[in-house]
């Protein structure tokens, strides 16, 4: 390819979506990406059922527990303890390559093909204009993109008392189907449901970036609630997908193994700076676009303007889950035929409150020992329980909103000794914060007990676990220092336009991912037609 | 580091606290390799102690593991039982035991009021005997 006219960085759920229209208008784009991707586990994982693969594949324990049995997490919690081994190389290097440094926040980033979304739960929301009150882009700006996102993603949804909190998805796929414990707990919500309605709760089928049936080659899902594990069907949505389809475009190419550091503007567009294994790589392009996600993204533009020590805001959506014991299961069978995805959300509003956003879980597809580790009990009791509460339990993650303050930054350090530069994240709730989660939460749970699902306890895994982030350098009807323009142009700038979360002023309790996308494809539009 | 042949002895003797049976050696082989991985820290006194004392009473193993997930859940004994039981549980020969099991009402009774007993029995027994086992371990820093 000839010199690129656009040089996007990552290739996340922002940046492939701001890459598409670029790319489907005929201009030239350079993606450069660290792109590690698994190359052990995934062919390792055969097509079967969860249950199935259990009973019968002499080699589970080298994907459902590691090869180095990493899978077995003991010790403190470090970034990226959650994801199972075949997920593992979405964290791959980045302790080594972009580490941070926080007292109490777990951060997570990655150099993965797909960024943080190849391991995305896929849920779905429509931001409206209540959620993008700080931000000069509304509902209205973002309606087409969501559709064009929608539209290549697919999306599994049905219209339910959610749509008028979560948006409706015109030609969407048939949602996809829900497990026995689930259906009990929608059933229960919906004998009631004017009531639970008059007390600010909605509920219905999770949204999700899945194909209920065939889709552009992808689907329809399996059901062998192997989510956690592995892409079967390529069902559920991956940004890896978009840049399979991107790379059959002659004015597209994707340069793997560049971590970019730095930009220079000159007159004629930008100097992109880039290593790869200590070599040192120079490309040139008429407008950067920076999508490498919110910390990735800050490291660049902070590192660029020279801006070592300066703190920058940030938000971050709290989160804590609730094991809840769903009553209706005992004595039941729970089917095998079930994805591992968010069954069910919920939205809870609460007056003089921002609202809640709950995702409901089924525990089934990941080992009986991650919860024996977590009861007082010897492991012959807490087998004998677990196995008798499995079928009965409900995972409840609640995510609040939020909005950067004072005590919410972050800032770059320079690297010592010649090491990498260092992200500084400070993440403080003030007391009314916690407040008001703490009140979200005990409404929920009297939610949940009418529901029948009984909450054993309220788990909080600690700033950083939601994987939501944003706010760092957000638009701004008229944009001063650190701040970005409608387009995404960064301030002082000439041709460096963000594109991923770090846009966003604030952030809702909905499920932030197909806003990025939205916002993404919205400012790769505008960028095209210019 | 315990050596290969000590890491067997110990798997075995964790397979049967699990299972309740003596587990096929490649579960057996597979834990030896897995403690080379998860186990590099040195052991603490009390620990080694903890350790040595149920190599010698396997049968006070079943009140030392409750015991020590009540009062001390990152005791090595537990976490060490715990990676057992992962180990047999990504088994084909042994997974049905760890998949859940359908159960009603009176099963759900029976089982919270047993596990309740069984467990009161022997944190009881093995509270005082891990408690002790751990203080001499302590003394004798780290030789059991």
């Amino acid at each position: 390819m000839n010199e690129p006219e656009f040089i996007v960085v990552g290739s996340g759920a922002s940046a492939v979506h701001a890459a598409w229209p670029l790319v489907h208008a005929g201009r030239r784009v350079l993606m450069l990406d660290v792109g590690h991707r698994d190359e052990r586990y995934g062919a390792m994982v055969p097509a079967e059922s969860f249950s199935t693969i259990r009973r019968t594949d002499v080699d589970q324990h080298r994907y459902f527990l590691g090869e180095k049995f990493e899978g077995v997490p003991f010790g403190s919690v470090k970034v990226g303890a959650q994801l199972t081994p075949p997920r593992s190389f979405i964290t791959r290097d980045v302790d080594r390559l972009t580490p941070s440094t926080a007292e109490r926040f777990l951060g997570l980033e990655s150099l993965a093909l797909g960024g943080l979304a190849a391991g995305w739960g896929a849920g779905l929301a429509r931001f409206d204009d209540a959620d993008l009150k700080r931000s000069p882009v509304k509902g209205k700006d973002l309606e087409h993109h969501y559709a064009a996102v929608e539209g290549r993603i697919g999306v599994a949804a049905d219209d339910d008392d959610l749509s008028p909190v979560l948006g409706r998805h015109e030609g969407a796929m048939p949602a996809l189907r829900l497990d026995t414990a689930s259906d009990l707990v929608l059933e229960r919500y919906r004998r009631k449901a004017e009531a639970f309605n008059r007390q600010g709760l909605r509920m219905g089928v999770s949204r999700l970036a899945a194909c209920s049936r065939e889709f552009r080659g992808r689907g329809p899902h399996p059901l062998t609630d192997m989510d956690f594990w592995a892409d079967h069907a390529r069902a559920v949505y991956r940004p890896r997908w978009t840049v399979e389809e991107l790379s059959s475009f002659d004015n597209f190419e994707y340069a793997r193994g560049w971590l970019v550091t730095r930009f220079d503007e000159g007159r004629d567009g930008v100097v992109v700076h880039a290593v790869r294994e200590g070599e040192q790589g120079e490309f040139r392009g008429r407008v950067l676009v920076l999508a490498a996600g919110v910390f990735g993204t800050a490291r660049i533009v902070l590192r660029s303007l020279g801006l070592y020590g300066r703190p920058v805001p940030f938000a971050c959506n709290p989160s804590t889950y609730m094991p809840c014991l769903n009553l209706g299961m005992v004595g039941r069978e729970a089917e095998d035929a079930r994805h591992s995805l968010s069954q069910l959300s919920a939205v809870l509003e609460t007056p003089g409150l921002p609202s809640l956003f709950a995702s409901i879980y089924s525990y089934r597809s990941l080992l009986t020992f991650k919860l024996m580790k977590e009861t007082p009990l010897g492991v012959r009791e807490s087998l004998r329980v677990m196995r008798a509460l499995i079928p009965l339990l409900t995972i409840v993650s609640l995510q609040h909103a939020d909005a950067p303050t004072a005590a919410k930054t972050i800032a770059l350090e320079q690297g010592e000794g010649g090491g990498p530069d260092v992200l500084r994240i400070e993440y403080a709730l003030s007391e009314g914060e916690r407040r008001q989660i703490r009140v979200q939460e005990q409404r929920m749970k009297a939610m949940m007990r009418r529901l029948g699902c009984w909450a054993l306890k309220s788990v909080d895994p600690g700033p950083g676990a939601s994987v939501h982030y944003a706010g760092t350098f957000p638009m701004a009807e008229r944009p001063g220092e650190l701040q970005t323009s409608a387009d995404g142009l960064l301030h002082g700038t000439r041709a460096v336009h963000i594109a991923d979360g770090s846009l966003l002023p604030e952030l809702p309790c909905k499920a932030l991912t197909l806003t990025l996308m939205a916002n993404a494809d919205r400012i790769g539009t505008l960028l095209a037609k210019r | 580091m315990p050596d290969r042949e000590a890491l067997r002895i110990e798997g075995r003797l964790l397979g049967r606290l699990v299972l309740g049976r003596e587990p096929e050696p490649e579960c057996v082989e597979r834990y030896a390799t897995a403690h080379e991985f998860l186990f590099q820290e040195s052991v603490s006194g009390s620990d080694a102690a903890v350790m040595a004392l149920a190599a010698r009473r396997p049968w006070l193993l079943p009140c030392l593991d409750s015991a020590a997930a009540l009062i001390r859940p990152h005791a090595l004994l537990h976490r060490k039982a715990l990676l057992m039981a992962a180990i047999l549980e990504a088994s084909p020969r042994y997974a049905g035991e760890f998949l859940p099991r359908r159960t009603g009402w009176a099963g759900l009774a029976w089982m919270g009021f047993s596990a309740g007993l069984m467990t009161a029995l022997r944190v009881a027994v093995g509270t005082p005997v891990l408690l002790l086992a751990g203080r001499r371990g302590n003394r004798q820093g780290g030789r059991p």
